[in-house]
């Protein structure tokens, strides 16, 4: 059997499921779509959420210096980009061209995701650098108070912790992300690659 | 053509088509659903620019695609316990090897191949793909090659 309308015979005859009700679809996808709107709007609240905790402090902490109320504000800033950027609120683009054709999905994908590869380092940095200039800011204050060698000490167990963070957690995590992401651009290209071979 | 219309005609075509990238019943369905939910949020726009046909096995042959991202289910390799039984080849058992040949292809072999199957035009095909026409002629040609060997030598140690 090597002729092509045996195969087309047999090709159709293959039994489809069951549909879904048209109905049940449409819900799916209204679910979906009301998901995502959901989703930008918790992230709308976390922003607010995170402005009135820092007028908040602002107004009520009474630090007597500006470096503890800096410090305050560059942590939370930190700490409100990585709640931002794992939110998933950062539609990828390559979803507009689902309609074009399948050279051209690949195409945008692929830039997608070295774009989100190229992000993800880029984010990692802004996030450490925000978290530890933050935290090390915040602490001035109150080492100034303490004798000289418990300044120290604070001192050098919390940037132990941060070089801990920057030197071993954030190239690992970095990496395990970096590994996935270029594993799936390299299946893409692959594919891509058979388009024009 | 309404929604309604475009599901009735098309669920089991697209169906088809997802089945034979992945040769797995219940992920073929998810991605015939995924297609369809696409369908259903696109079609306002849907400005007939090209066939309705070619649209939509646009949008489907790229959410097969797009299972890259899903990495944690991979196509079934395998051939069914029952196939391997060395019986009577009935019609069943041979749709069965010939989704699982198409599914072994190479990913644009199989979109490109179940389009045939689902007797789109070589222009159509052209268009959904992204490449010319004499492209997909030369490709289909090898395909065929490629799954005619195959069939031949299931019924030669059958």
């Amino acid at each position: 059997m090597s002729n092509i309308d045996d195969f087309k015979s047999l090709w159709s005859q293959q039994p489809a499921p069951e549909k879904p009700d048209p109905g049940v679809l449409i819900s799916k996808a209204v679910g979906l779509r009301n998901k995502m709107r959901s989703k930008l709007l918790l992230a709308n609240l976390i922003c607010l959420a995170t402005g009135v905790f820092i007028v908040y402090i602002w107004m009520n902490i009474d630090p007597k210096m500006i470096t503890t109320r800096i410090g305050i504000i560059v942590t939370l800033t930190g700490i409100l980009a990585f709640v931002l950027a794992t939110a998933g609120i950062l539609q990828p683009l390559y979803k507009s061209r689902e309609q074009s054709s399948n050279a051209d999905f690949l195409d945008q994908m692929i830039r997608f995701k070295k774009g989100q590869d190229f992000m993800h380092k880029i984010f990692m940095n802004i996030y450490f650098f925000l978290i530890s200039a933050g935290v090390l800011l915040y602490m001035y204050e109150f080492a100034m108070r303490m004798t000289w060698v418990w300044a120290t000490v604070c001192y050098a167990v919390t940037i132990g912790w941060m070089g801990f963070n920057w030197l071993y957690l954030k190239p690992k995590t970095a990496k395990k992300q970096s590994d996935k992401l270029n594993k799936m651009i390299s299946e893409l290209e692959e594919i891509n690659q058979q388009i024009t071979d | 053509m309404t929604f309604e219309e475009i599901y009735q005609a098309y669920w089991p075509r697209v169906f088809r088509i997802c089945m034979g990238y992945v040769n797995d019943h219940d992920w073929a369905k998810d991605i015939t659903q995924e297609t369809f939910i696409k369908v259903w949020q696109n079609l306002p726009g849907f400005r007939n620019e090209s066939g309705i046909g070619t649209w939509i096995f646009r949008i489907a042959s790229n959410q097969c695609l797009r299972q890259i991202e899903k990495q944690k289910r991979m196509p079934k390799a395998e051939m069914p316990e029952h196939l391997q039984e060395k019986t009577e080849v009935t019609d069943d058992k041979k749709i069965a090897f010939l989704y699982q040949c198409i599914s072994e292809l190479k990913e644009m072999e199989r979109i490109i191949i179940s389009l045939e199957m689902e007797e789109m035009k070589q222009t159509e095909i052209a268009e959904i793909v992204g490449i010319s026409e004499a492209n997909v002629r030369v490709k289909l040609h090898r395909i065929k090659e490629k799954l005619s060997e195959k069939f031949k030598h299931y019924e030669q140690y059958r």
